[in-house]
């Protein structure tokens, strides 16, 4: 059976000194999938599959979270890797944003 | 359009081999034209205040762009590829997708798919608009079902041929 192709790596994130202004970007940011009605469900389990390298099980489970609640929170990631992952979920036309964790 | 076999070759990744009938082959073209449907502006970064946030904005719509781009790029060569379906029986053609042809294929569609969709303004598709399209909006959404249609036979190809 073919594979789907490998998930994406995200980007490898180096440690800031604490004087770093721009040591904000190291709180948590959350990575969240908003419902829309437009994107077909089994797409949405198979980029969550591909974009974060979940099985199977895991991204239905989140995919059912965006079709019934709204919103899943997906990830809770430093500014890089959450920026990349909404990158990636975007370029599949997923309606995903990256918010600051209050 | 339904998957039939993953051939492997050589040391590259197995390929996915579909079936599709010429009719299914002139809606699948006829929808590809309509790449790129969505524009940079939307994409939005935060639905927050967070100003940090906001300032990446500018990267975001310029990272669609440039997948936008490359994925025309793609799209143009796949197209000009002769013999990209192969006769296969009177009005029946195969043809082969690497994974990675599969993946920005289906981003292919999901632009159109969902570049239509706001074209129609964004409707609930659940029970489909009662409005009346006009000649514009019913070809976009001829677009948007069609898409999805390829789509549902890509992402099945992930679970194997269908039982005969």
């Amino acid at each position: 059976m073919p594979q789907p192709a490998a998930p994406i790596a995200p980007p490898k994130t180096e440690k800031r000194e604490k004087t770093d202004p721009r040591e904000l970007r190291d709180r948590g940011y959350l990575v969240i999938c908003w419902n829309d009605p437009v994107n077909l469900m089994v797409y949405v389990t198979h980029v969550f599959q591909i974009v974060f390298g979940w099985p199977r099980a895991r991204a239905e489970r989140h995919m059912m979270q965006v079709h019934e609640a709204g919103k899943s929170m997906l990830v809770r990631e430093t500014f890089e890797k959450a920026e990349h992952y909404v990158h990636q979920l975007q370029g599949y036309g997923l309606h995903a944003t990256m918010e600051r964790e209050e | 359009m339904k998957f039939i076999r993953s051939q492997k070759s050589g040391n590259d990744a197995a390929a996915f081999v579909f079936q599709i009938s010429k009719h299914e082959v002139e809606l699948l073209l006829a929808v590809l034209k309509f790449y790129p449907q969505l524009d940079s502006g939307y994409h939005q970064i935060t639905q927050g205040a967070a100003q940090e946030i906001k300032a990446e904005q500018q990267l975001l719509e310029e990272a669609m762009a440039q997948r936008r781009a490359e994925h025309k790029r793609k799209l143009d060569k796949f197209l000009a590829t002769h013999g990209r379906f192969q006769p296969e029986a009177p009005d029946l053609f195969r043809f082969s997708l690497s994974p990675e042809q599969m993946e920005w294929l289906l981003q292919v569609l999901d632009d159109v798919r969902v570049g239509c969709w706001v074209k129609l303004g964004r409707p609930e598709l659940e029970p489909p608009p009662p409005k009346k399209l006009n000649a514009e909006e019913a070809r976009a959404m001829s677009a948007l079902e069609l898409s999805g249609f390829f789509q549902m036979v890509l992402l099945g190809a992930y679970d194997g041929p269908e039982p005969a």
